[in-house]
């Protein structure tokens, strides 16, 4: 197959008996991760209400792309 | 990743647990909200980036016509009076803002008292209904190749998530009432379109666009029945094609773009390309009307990138694995996917 860069050859070793390693190395793992022990609050409105009662200030991790998903 | 990188360190962890309230939030929208979300928000980012006074940004919150982006770290009260910010992956930075942060706000002017915040009606145009009866998918995507571009930092072993989205009327339109075991049958449309334009993208360090309209067209979608028991249906989804689209991502970012005036984004990216191959297995439970099982392996040959998922120095062809499972209950899982609601559904 010909690209602006470069040529790669077109196979596929998807089948039945290669589906549950790539599932395996691809799969999300998000929950595990040690970014999840902060307690996020995914709606700044939901914080704001939370802040308000606890008189906290905010924190706000503000992303292009929601944090929890993709980035 | 941020999220690995910056957030993971435990003096990060520790400070923000015990000192805040931490959000968050996707400025995509947000920045652009015109409800009161957005002008709280506005209130905090125009004090950070703009530098404006705590009144001047109460007064200029409510212009949301305005193409900056407001990405970064902020601390504020409930008000919006601003304490500290940074955009910053560099833990001893975040940790050194926060901390003057934490000064700043004993001496605050606003949120002197614990008080209570309502309910909001938010801007519509924004606005995503989780499909409570539906089918949501986490989305894992990640390079299979074993070498990558240099410098292998982060970008070695990137991976990224996304989320998808079907309604009950979607899921169901899955199966037909008549069905027996052999039987080839599209995907619903809708789906199918969604699938291949906003989930079979290379989003492996960044989010990128969605494939073209017409782009759906190269990748076809079909479910076979491999069995059926009393109440489940055995499903395989396959599918191969080809995702080619010609751009000029980098030679112009876009105004808001965070990394314009950077000359490594001035690459010239002409090409992007995605080659799947598509393998699923799905159980689909007829009385329940539900999915039980709906993992999805789509892997292949990408080449080329997108302004934002920072292919500049790493267009050759090399392999690209996604994956699709059912989501779990946290509330992590409940966040929309990448895009807006009208285009997404409308796919």
């Amino acid at each position: 197959m010909q690209t602006l860069y470069g040529t790669y050859e077109s196979v596929s070793d998807l089948s039945e008996e290669t589906f549950q390693a790539y599932f395996e190395r691809c799969r999300p793992r998000m929950g595990s991760e040690k970014w999840t022990e902060i307690p996020w609050i995914g709606s700044l409105w939901e914080a704001r209400q939370r802040a308000a009662a606890e008189l906290k200030p905010l924190f706000i991790w503000a992303m292009n792309g929601h944090p929890f998903g993709c980035v | 990743m941020r999220r690995e990188r910056t957030y993971s360190d435990q003096r990060v962890i520790d400070f923000i647990s015990e000192h805040f309230v931490p959000a968050a939030v996707n400025i995509n929208h947000l920045q652009r909200q015109e409800d009161e979300e957005g002008t709280f928000f506005r209130t905090i980012s125009w004090q950070g980036r703009y530098e404006y006074s705590f009144e001047e940004a109460v007064a200029a919150a409510p212009d949301s016509d305005h193409g900056e982006c407001h990405q970064g770290q902020y601390v504020a009260s409930i008000e919006g009076e601003l304490f500290g910010t940074r955009h910053t992956a560099d833990p001893d930075v975040l940790l050194s803002m926060m901390a003057s942060a934490v000064e700043n706000w004993q001496s605050r002017k606003t949120q002197r008292v614990k008080e209570s915040v309502g309910t909001i009606e938010r801007d519509a145009r924004h606005v995503w209904s989780f499909p409570e009866d539906g089918l949501v998918l986490e989305v894992g995507c990640r390079d299979l190749s074993s070498e990558v571009d240099q410098p292998a930092e982060w970008r070695f072993d990137a991976h990224n998530v996304n989320h998808v989205w079907m309604t009950a009327d979607e899921v169901r339109a899955f199966v037909p009432s008549e069905i027996g075991v052999g039987d080839a049958i599209p995907i619903p449309e809708l789906v199918h379109r969604r699938l291949v334009r906003f989930h079979f993208l290379d989003i492996v360090r960044g989010e990128t666009p969605p494939w073209p309209a017409d782009a759906p067209e190269g990748v076809p979608l079909t479910t076979v029945c491999t069995a059926i028991d009393e109440d489940r249906v055995f499903l395989d989804l396959i599918g191969d094609g080809l995702l080619v689209e010609a751009g000029d991502w980098c030679g112009q970012p876009p105004r808001a773009s965070v990394y314009r005036g950077r000359e490594q984004m001035c690459c010239q990216i002409g090409e992007r390309g995605f080659e799947p191959h598509v393998l699923g297995k799905l159980v689909y439970n007829r009385t329940k009307g539900r999915f039980e099982r709906f993992d999805v392996v789509v892997v292949g040959t990408r080449w080329g990138g997108t302004t934002f998922n920072f292919r500049q120095h790493d267009v050759e062809p090399d392999r690209l694995g996604i994956v699709m499972t059912i989501a779990g209950s946290d509330e992590r899982d409940k966040t929309p996917p990448a895009g807006s609601p009208g285009r997404y559904f409308s796919a």
